[in-house]
């Protein structure tokens, strides 16, 4: 087993990369750029090496720094996390070469499936059902042409090397399809340093499935069930939940055994999920490999009772699968929700500022992935996931409650945040009725806007506002030079229920 | 005491009196007695009526925000640099055809340069923050009469991107 691990990535998933490697007995590095002195990583990590500055091509984009932190910190392996570095096949193959693990596919597999388009080909080959489009790569725009004219509108422009719906757009009519494609180009050169786009079909109001896919270095490999990522905004996932609803058990048979067979057919080791739309005829086709751990792991491991980044570190370390494909059970329901700086009511737009307040919810089965604290201050530079809350429970409908009593209790005060959206997303009746789909946030909660409930809490806050600032000027209530403490220093004074 | 606070754009007078070993708050002439306890430097409990609320309060320049079971309220103080006048200013230059940026992030590109003519819907200016696009567009038929900004600049919410001048508007006071 590795004694060092370097985290080449920041927030959430390098602190939840850390914990596994605290428990497994394993030392870690972090590595930060200029903002991110601050981060949590950065002081949760057993060491911490500086990167360069803000921008990602210059820090956690960049394959020499973090390579020079690993060998001057003697780290054996490093974990990529999600986004930044975590599907480029060019920093697996550097690290191979480093004689360093890479926690993920080899350089090989990397390259064929985190290209979306060789993937497609790939899938292919097994005949597996794909969505209709282009089999490689676009570069004339009359190549694009050509394939939405046999495809048809609408149809989505995807970055081949994306993920995480960055680089993605929906092309309605021939007069927005160069400036989607444009700006695909662009979003995925800057997220992905790899600018390749193609083009496929947009299907009507499917389901988003996938299946979660582990393979040691010995040909062992299970699939680890569904999950069901339907509500999206701007193509990518804000709430995810397994079981689906929309899979019984024949059904989810075929799918798994499938998204294996893709797997095996590619080489593949490590992590990695095998994504599918779901039509209302219950026909599923081959969407793309995500060849890493990803930002909805921790459902799958809560119905599993399976540490997926154990099992990476593991696997990279050449163990063997401990289980077999007949060994693992769904166990309950799980969702989660990914906590966003973003405003729900302005289109949700990047909401970037600092955090004054943090207060994770409690109770049984609720689990508060986070990377913030209160205090810090959240930059424009990187990806806007503040932190993912999952809860699990016996059944759906209990671990929908549980959701949103849990959503009620995080309080992150200081930027807006998705947290009051998605608290309302759960407490829909579609989305309680199991009727869910890509386009449900569209349909939906077009223009949302938050309710101030039928209690007056609008009067509460105000009330409470007002106390803090009596507090703040060091004023009395009654506006007078202070002669008596204020409530908030004297509370006991105004207590009659407390004690 | 005295206190006057915006949420979402509208005004709102409380005032705050020490009563016989009580708070008396009045919130648009509506009298409310809640019985208050501190829990902690962010937190306050209070009983209105002998239903129970948690408030979680946090302080930054003239903005309170306060959160209470699912709602979270930001509360502004009606200074001149507040961020609740330069939204309205906001709003009314919008109308007058100053672009300004959303948020704070990136110009990455800007498609116009001064003297362009455009219309409803075409891109101004690309700004990009957290990974994501936002491309500024034109409100209405209009001249560029000024651009604040080039690629590769950083800017703030608020600032001034490009400066249009309505055509249609002209016309009509022509």
């Amino acid at each position: 087993m590795f004694r060092k691990i370097l985290i080449a990535n920041r927030g959430e998933i390098a602190l939840r990369v850390i914990r596994a490697c605290r428990e497994m007995g394993i030392a870690t590095v972090a590595v930060y750029s200029a903002v991110d002195r601050g981060a949590p990583h950065v002081h949760t990590a057993d060491e911490a090496m500086f990167i360069g500055p803000p921008p990602p091509l210059e820090s956690y984009l960049n394959i020499d720094a973090i390579l020079s932190a690993a060998q001057n910190t003697g780290a054996e392996a490093i974990h990529p996390g999600y986004g930044f570095l975590a599907e480029n096949p060019r920093f697996a193959r550097r690290c191979e070469e480093s004689g360093i693990a890479f926690i993920g596919p080899g350089s090989r597999a990397l390259a064929l499936v985190g290209d979306k388009v060789a993937a497609r080909k790939a899938a292919a080959g097994i005949k597996a059902p794909l969505i209709p489009g282009m089999m490689a790569a676009g570069r004339s725009l009359r190549e694009f042409e050509e394939t939405v004219a046999r495809i048809g509108y609408p149809a989505l422009v995807k970055a081949s090397g994306g993920g995480g719906g960055k680089g993605m757009h929906i092309v309605r009519s021939p007069k927005d399809l160069n400036s989607a494609i444009e700006t695909s180009r662009r979003e995925a050169r800057s997220a992905f340093g790899d600018d390749s786009v193609y083009l496929e079909k947009c299907l009507e109001q499917p389901r988003h499935v996938e299946f979660q896919v582990l393979a040691d270095q010995h040909g062992g490999m299970v699939h680890l069930f569904e999950r069901e990522c339907s509500i999206q905004r701007r193509y990518q996932k804000i709430l995810e939940e397994t079981p689906s609803v929309a899979l019984d058990d024949d059904l989810r048979q075929r799918m798994g055994e499938t998204a294996v067979a893709i797997m095996r057919a590619t080489d593949y080791t490590n992590a990695g999920t095998v994504e599918f739309l779901l039509d209302n005829d219950r026909n599923f086709y081959f969407l793309e490999v995500n060849a890493r751990i990803q930002v909805e792991h921790p459902i799958t491991e809560m119905v599993l009772g399976i540490d997926l980044v154990k099992q990476q570190i593991r696997i990279a370390a050449g163990e063997r699968l401990p289980f077999k494909q007949k060994d693992l059970k769904q166990r309950g329901h799980a969702i989660e929700c990914r906590i966003y700086a973003e405003d729900p009511e302005q289109n949700f737009l990047p909401s970037p500022g600092k955090i004054l307040l943090v207060e994770e919810p409690k109770g049984p089965e609720i689990r508060c992935d986070s990377g913030i604290y209160s205090g810090i201050e959240v930059t424009s530079y990187y990806d806007p996931i503040l932190s993912k809350l999952i809860v699990r429970s016996e059944d759906r409908e209990s671990a929908r409650r549980r959701m949103i009593s849990a959503l009620n209790d995080y309080i992150i005060l200081g930027i807006p945040t998705t947290i009051g959206f998605l608290a309302d997303v759960v407490a829909h009746p579609e989305f309680a009725a199991g009727r869910t789909h890509t386009h449900f946030i569209g349909q939906h909660f077009s223009n949302w806007n938050q309710s101030s409930g039928t209690d007056n809490l609008l009067a509460i806050a105000l009330i409470a506002g007002a106390l803090a600032c009596s507090q703040a000027t060091g004023a009395g209530i009654d506006g007078r030079p202070r002669k008596k403490p204020t409530p908030w220093q004297t509370t006991g004074k105004w207590t009659i229920g407390g004690t | 005491m005295d206190y006057e606070f915006f949420v979402d754009g509208k005004a709102h007078k409380i005032s705050l009196e020490q009563g016989e070993g009580k708070l008396v708050a009045t919130l648009n002439g509506i009298r409310i007695e809640p019985d208050i306890y501190r829990v902690s430097p962010r937190a306050v409990s209070l009983l209105v009526d002998g239903k129970a609320y948690l408030a979680y309060v946090a302080k930054h320049g003239a903005k309170t925000f306060v959160a209470i079971k699912s709602s979270r309220f930001c509360l502004e103080e009606p200074a001149q640099d507040s961020a609740a006048v330069r939204r309205q200013e906001g709003a009314a230059d919008k109308a007058d055809g100053t672009i300004k940026a959303p948020m704070p992030g990136l110009v990455i590109k800007v498609d116009v340069v001064e003297g362009s003519e455009v219309g409803p819907g075409d891109s101004l200016v690309v700004v990009e923050a957290m990974k994501m696009e936002h491309e500024m567009r034109a409100p209405f038929k209009a001249t560029v009469e000024k651009v604040h900004v080039k690629a590769g600049q950083q800017v703030d919410t608020f600032q001034p991107l490009i400066e249009l001048k309505p055509i249609q508007a002209e016309r009509n006071q022509g």
